[in-house]
């Protein structure tokens, strides 16, 4: 005490002296809320760079399908299977080249069971190097990797494939951004639904909580109960398989997450101090709800979210590999992958691109939130 | 406390009827019968000898009747599938292997997403925030049936490290929990490090540092307490939907879990099972939000979900 | 107070904890009820890795648990082929899809002349594993618990009915409008007028009655056992009693199950293999990294694993008896007029590429056909020649299924038409109506194809109310004789969801079902006959006779090809050579 008192002792303290009017003058110019927040959102290059790589993708989502003169539909069995190939970008890998690995008693043994098993003449193999010698294997074959121009083979020296072709013979450039579209759609799709009915029914019941609540919450267990799958079964049955029938199966039970979460924040929140300050000036529910805890809650909205749209893209995949979903040549990104993942040990391209491109989307879409989080929190506004 | 808890378990009695009886007329709408397996070469006449058997010639709301009087004797009745086991037998066989995954899962993945979260939040904007920002993004943009069939790949048939695949052992549960844990890892991360910022910047935190509290002490007792209600709302669900098991891990890694039987059920219209394992989800599910929500009152005080708004 | 609280945070993290240890101990205690379990199964294990001691052990994968080990409830290949492992009937299946002796000396038995009895007789050295003799009363109590519908059991009724006397009479529904009383399972035309003599009459001659002989269905059953485990029946491994070359020694519930050699099996010398392992594996990626990393000696391999392993020297392809052909669906509502068109047909028939349809939904070696009865699967009775002779009248041909179509746009007066073509949810099937799409709009000019893709349970139920318009689907047989196929498409048959119909069809498939059935010469030409009639008046359009490829180690012997009917391989005759 004695230590404390001397320490800061009046005579180190210098008054301030401001003009009167100061205490009017603002220190600068006024910004509504969301005109704030865009200006803060601009000074974060991170969450910039977020943003011009969605909306990078979006645009490909729409030019892509239309860069090249392949189509979503067209099969042609001739051309299945080919391995990426650019005019231009030979070097760097995308030179239409396809290696298949190949096993038997010797090395001559096992490049001609490769090219009777892929009908390959034996002009087009560009290269072979034994990848597995005898000694090393444990059941006593050579493996051989066996470079072959596939283009060449299949008489298409001529055709460019950006991002090669899949089992039918289509274009996966095409295929890649026109399933990107409707990934896009059921992101977006799915974050509404969180946005507007999660928050509102989390927000009401967790607020006026009690009987409110109570009755709300046992409608989500009842909800999240009755087996979604079956709910989703039954929809196929009375709608026709396709977009409109996932965007319903999604209405159903994707809000409930989010609608948690606020309700769990709101039940925090409600019984802070500024809650009732904002009660004691006479706010009423509407404004206390939408003014003082929704954005109190942003964060975990937008993180929420964030969690929302990739599990409703994948939501999506696994209604179609269960057949509920889109219905062939339609093709999301969610679907193009799980059809890649039968092949990936030998067509590796057809796994790489679509689960990059959803990978970048989600990496943008997450650090645009973080910045989004810091621009809108309205504690970090000084 | 004890007559909120009382109450609760009174409402989940009435929660349950209701999934019972909503599940149990959906489920009768779904195409096709329970006997055909045989791909048609079942006539007319045996299938109704063995819908006889099974008692699925009554009219539906007698079957319903049957059914939950059956329930509520503990008799979940027996498969149609498999012919004669009794579905409880069915569910206890199954649930074994997915509960020990889920919880092994559930307890690293959240433990680590709690850790990760509190450094990026403590390291704000700085590489070590972005880097475990972009790997739990990538954690949640890959497909799990991708990332479990990439880890089986490399690590069992490439470099022999874990073995592929199967229920034997410890050894064996390694793939499919790194597979299942990166889930509840990522969420509990993304989930900690926002709250955790909105905490470290609240008046509370700046008193206790005015007051000289030690940082970890400051991070631990004040914050990370405080922190926690997202991550425990979000994890509720989690933890069920982990502990009774993911058809895609328990195919790809052959564990003999419930998750693959649950949606196998619904696929061959095996009706028993198919009620059987709703109603276990749905009480395990009732049962862990009220956890939570107890649990909401224990790490904050200030939180009252028993009363009303005032 | 606030220490408590936090005290009571850890306690339901710990209580998480203790519930997980919890289920970890009880799946571990599951595992072993006899405690030295554990330590046998370590030393099962590497002993099967390095092989050092000699042990024969098969090991191989399984996609589904055994849907039931009772064999008159069993309905599919799994169950098929465990009981065949586990039981012995009167006759047994041998690689190639010999039928040979079992607990009936084949050689011995008699047929009366108007083939309506049959005298089997049984050697006095087989036992059960409990010690007990197999007599003809265990064959006489397993038939009769077949066919009684109480039993459920579909295959009694569906190999019975109408050819073993009174099944049709015993297998009565409640709710059949007749008012006839059922009679009592005991009413069976199946008797044994001593220990080691069996015997059953007929309601008329079935000139396949051997296949029958070597059924699931049809095994003898241990009256005495059946009865004591009572509901427990077959459901693990202690009520399971065996009589054939393995006995069940554990059974996990979708984790897999281990057989042994049954040292108490008559013919026990001629077993080669010690005991057999089956993992239950559903995904086709584990099964294949299963074998790659040696836990498994043979792998069947499914969709792209086909293509990316086709030129290992551990490949195989084995032929099956499997047919699938495109239906045109001649009773729908919406299009049974253009169906109806032979023209229209046949263009449809015509207008698609076989081999690329294999190439694109399977890409295996399946070979694609003309024919609806599988190449390879039953002979001529005397030349021994294949049923099979071919045909090309339905063979893929772009330019003549154009003029059919010409054809049938003038008959018919359309210029455009919309099919529906219903298909399953499966990779596979959605791959088939996306193949069939594109080959048929491409060759046929203003043919328009709208897939249709529903889950399978729903896809039969359509199927069945022929409440659609074009379809691929399969048949595999149950027995071995070409009646299995042939009798199809009859007018209003069972399994004729086509509305295919033709008189003299008909009578030459009546026929051979019931007059020809003692002449087997006329009654194999009559069923060649009807195969010609439905293929020239394109009812169906066949694709393809299927394979099935697998990986296997070269020291597998016995298992390199599929049994016709019934059970897959027959185990009693694999070896493991190293």
């Amino acid at each position: 005490m004695d230590n404390g008192t001397k320490k800061y002792n009046a005579e180190k303290f210098e008054r301030v002296h401001l003009p009167d009017d100061a205490n009017e003058e603002l220190s600068r110019p006024q910004l509504s809320f969301w005109k704030d927040a865009w200006i803060r959102l601009c000074k974060n290059t991170g969450a910039i760079t977020g943003l011009i790589v969605i909306v990078f993708i979006i645009l490909m989502a729409f030019i892509g399908p239309f860069m090249n003169d392949y189509t979503n539909e067209g099969a042609n069995y001739d051309a299945a299977y080919l391995p990426p190939k650019v005019k231009g970008l030979e070097a760097i890998g995308f030179d239409g080249m396809q290696t298949y690995e190949v096993q038997g008693a010797t090395e001559e043994e096992a490049i001609e069971r490769g090219l009777a098993g892929y009908e390959i003449e034996e002009e087009y193999v560009q290269d072979t190097e034994v990848v597995i010698t005898k000694e090393e294997s444990e059941d006593g074959y050579v493996t051989v990797a066996m470079e072959v121009d596939i283009y060449a083979a299949r008489g298409l020296e001529d055709q460019y494939f950006w991002f090669g072709t899949d089992s039918m013979g289509r274009d996966l450039w095409t295929r890649i951004w026109s399933g990107t579209q409707i990934s896009l759609y059921i992101g977006f799709l799915a974050a509404m639904i969180d946005m507007v009915i999660g928050v509102i029914y989390g927000g009401i019941s967790g607020y006026y909580g009690g009987r409110t609540d109570n009755i709300m919450q046992r409608i989500i267990e009842i909800l999240s109960g009755i087996p979604n799958l079956v709910v989703v079964i039954l929809m196929i049955i009375l709608l026709k398989p396709g977009l409109i029938a996932i965007t319903i199966a999604l209405t159903i039970t994707g809000w409930i997450g989010m609608a948690r979460i606020v309700r769990g924040q709101v039940l925090k929140l409600k019984g802070q101090e500024f809650i009732l300050a904002a009660r004691t000036l006479g706010a009423n529910d509407k404004r206390i709800l939408m003014k003082h805890l929704i954005p109190n809650v942003t964060g975990m909205i937008i993180i929420n979210t964030m969690f929302t749209i990739p599990s409703a893209i994948f939501f999506e995949a696994f209604l179609s590999f269960i057949g509920l979903g889109l219905q062939p040549p339609i093709a999301s990104l969610g679907t193009l992958i799980d059809t890649a993942f039968d092949d990936y040990r030998v067509f590796p391209y057809m796994l790489l691109y679509p689960a990059v491109i959803i990978s970048l989307l989600m990496i943008g879409f997450n650090i645009l939130a973080d910045g989004l989080r810091d621009a809108l929190d309205p504690k970090m506004r000084k | 406390m004890a007559k909120y808890i009382l109450q609760r378990l009174v409402y989940m009695f009435i929660t349950l009827f209701v999934i019972a009886t909503a599940t149990f007329f959906l489920m009768q709408l779904l195409p096709g019968s329970p006997f055909n397996e045989l791909g048609g070469k079942m006539t007319e006449a045996q299938e109704q000898i063995l819908l006889e058997e099974y008692g699925l010639n009554d009219p539906v709301p007698v079957q319903y009747a049957k059914y939950m009087l059956g329930m509520v004797q503990g008799d979940l009745g027996v498969s149609f599938q498999y012919d004669n086991r009794s579905v409880t037998d069915i569910i206890l066989d199954r649930i074994g292997p997915s509960a020990h995954l889920g919880a092994q899962a559930l307890i690293i993945g959240s433990i680590l997403g709690i850790i990760l979260g509190m450094i990026a939040a403590i390291r704000h904007n700085t590489w070590v925030d972005y880097s475990s920002n972009v790997l739990a993004v990538i954690g949640i943009s890959i497909p799990s049936f991708v990332f479990a069939g990439l880890l089986q790949y490399y690590f069992a048939v490439q470099w022999r490290i874990f073995p592929p695949s199967f229920w034997e052992g410890p050894i064996y549960t390694v793939l499919p929990t790194i597979s299942l844990l990166i889930f509840p890892m990522a969420i509990c991360a993304r989930f900690m490090r926002t709250e955790m910022l909105e905490v470290l910047g609240s008046d509370y935190i700046e008193l206790a540092r005015a007051k000289g509290v030690s940082n970890s002490s400051i991070m631990f007792k004040h914050a990370l307490r405080n922190a926690l209600i997202p991550v425990i709302t979000v994890l509720g669900p989690i933890t069920v939907s982990l502990m009774t098991g993911t058809l895609v891990i328990e195919q790809i890694f052959a564990v003999p879990g419930i998750g693959e039987q649950f949606v196998r059920s619904i696929s061959v219209n095996d009706y028993p099972v198919i009620m059987g394992t709703t109603m276990l989800f749905s009480v395990l599910f009732i049962l862990v939000i009220l956890i939570v929500d107890l649990l909401y009152g224990m790490i904050d005080p200030r939180i009252r979900i028993t009363g009303g708004k005032d | 107070m606030r220490g408590n609280k936090w005290w009571l945070l850890v306690l339901a993290l710990v209580l998480g904890l203790v519930l997980a240890a919890c289920s970890f101990e009880d799946s571990a205690e599951e595992d072993d009820t006899d405690t030295d379990n554990v330590e046998e199964n370590e030393t099962d294990g590497e002993s099967e890795s390095d092989g050092e001691e000699g042990e024969k052990v098969l090991r191989i994968a399984s996609t589904s648990d055994i849907p039931t080990m009772d064999p008159i409830l069993a309905e599919d290949n799994v169950s098929f082929q465990y009981t065949d492992t586990v039981y012995e009937g009167l006759y047994r299946l041998a690689p190639e899809g010999e039928i040979v002796s079992g607990i009936a000396k084949k050689d011995e038995t008699e047929i009366s002349e108007d083939g309506l009895t049959y005298t089997f007789h049984l050697r006095e050295d087989a036992q059960w594993e409990n010690g007990d003799p197999v007599t003809a009363h265990d064959f006489v109590y397993g038939w009769q618990r077949a066919i009684d519908p109480n039993n459920g059991s579909f295959y009694a009724n569906y190999l019975m009915n109408g050819k073993v006397k009174n099944a049709a009479e015993i297998y009565v529904t409640e709710d059949d409008e007749s008012d006839v009383e059922p009679l009592d399972p005991s009413e069976l035309g199946v008797s044994a007028p001593d220990d080691y003599t069996f015997v059953v009459e007929l309601e008329k001659p079935v000139p396949y009655f051997e296949s029958y002989a070597a059924f699931q269905t049809f095994l003898p059953m241990n009256q005495e056992f059946v009865e004591e485990q009572g509901d427990d029946f077959a459901l693990s491994p202690d009520s399971i009693l065996s009589n054939g070359p393995f006995k069940m020694t554990e059974w996990e519930a979708e984790a897999g199950w281990e057989l042994e050699k049954n040292e108490t099996y008559w013919d026990a010398e001629n077993v080669a293999l010690d005991g057999i392992s089956v993992k239950v594996i559903k995904d086709a990626d584990t099964a294949l990294s299963n074998y790659e990393v040696g836990e498994l000696d043979r792998v069947t391999l499914s969709g792209a694993q086909v293509q990316d392993n086709q030129t290992s020297p551990e490949f195989l392809s084995l032929t099956e008896t499997s047919v699938f052909w495109l239906k045109f669906n001649q009773d729908s509502e919406t299009a049974s007029e253009y169906m109806q068109n032979l023209n229209f047909r046949k263009a449809l028939a015509k207008a698609f590429d076989k081999q690329a349809y294999i190439d694109v939904v399977y890409g295996n070696d399946s070979t694609p056909v003309n024919f609806f009865v599988p190449e390879g699967f039953v002979e001529h009775p005397e030349t021994g020649e294949d049923f099979q002779t071919g045909s090309d009248v339905l063979a893929y041909d772009v330019e003549a299924a154009q003029e059919f179509w010409e054809a049938a746009k003038e008959e018919l007066g359309f210029d455009e038409v919309t099919l529906s073509f219903l298909s399953g949810d499966s990779d596979v099937a959605k791959n088939i109506s996306e193949f069939m799409k594109t080959e048929l709009e491409t060759n046929l000019e203003g043919l328009t194809i709208e897939a249709n893709n529903v889950p399978w349970a729903q896809q039969l139920e359509i199927m069945r109310e022929q409440d659609y318009e074009l379809a691929v689907s399969g048949w595999g047989p149950d027995y071995k004789d070409a009646i299995s196929f042939v009798d199809l498409w009859i007018t209003d048959g069972e399994n004729n969801d086509i509305g295919y119909s033709n008189e003299e069809y008909d009578a030459l498939v009546e026929a051979a079902k019931g007059e020809l059935a003692t002449s087997p010469v006329e009654r194999f030409e009559a069923m060649q006959d009807a195969e010609k009639i439905a293929l020239e008046e394109a009812a169906i359009g066949p694709i393809m006779q299927r394979k099935t490829s697998v990986l296997a180690k070269d020291y597998l012997k016995g298992m390199e090809s599929l049994n016709p009917f019934g059970n897959d391989y027959s185990f009693k005759y694999v070896d493991i050579v190293k």
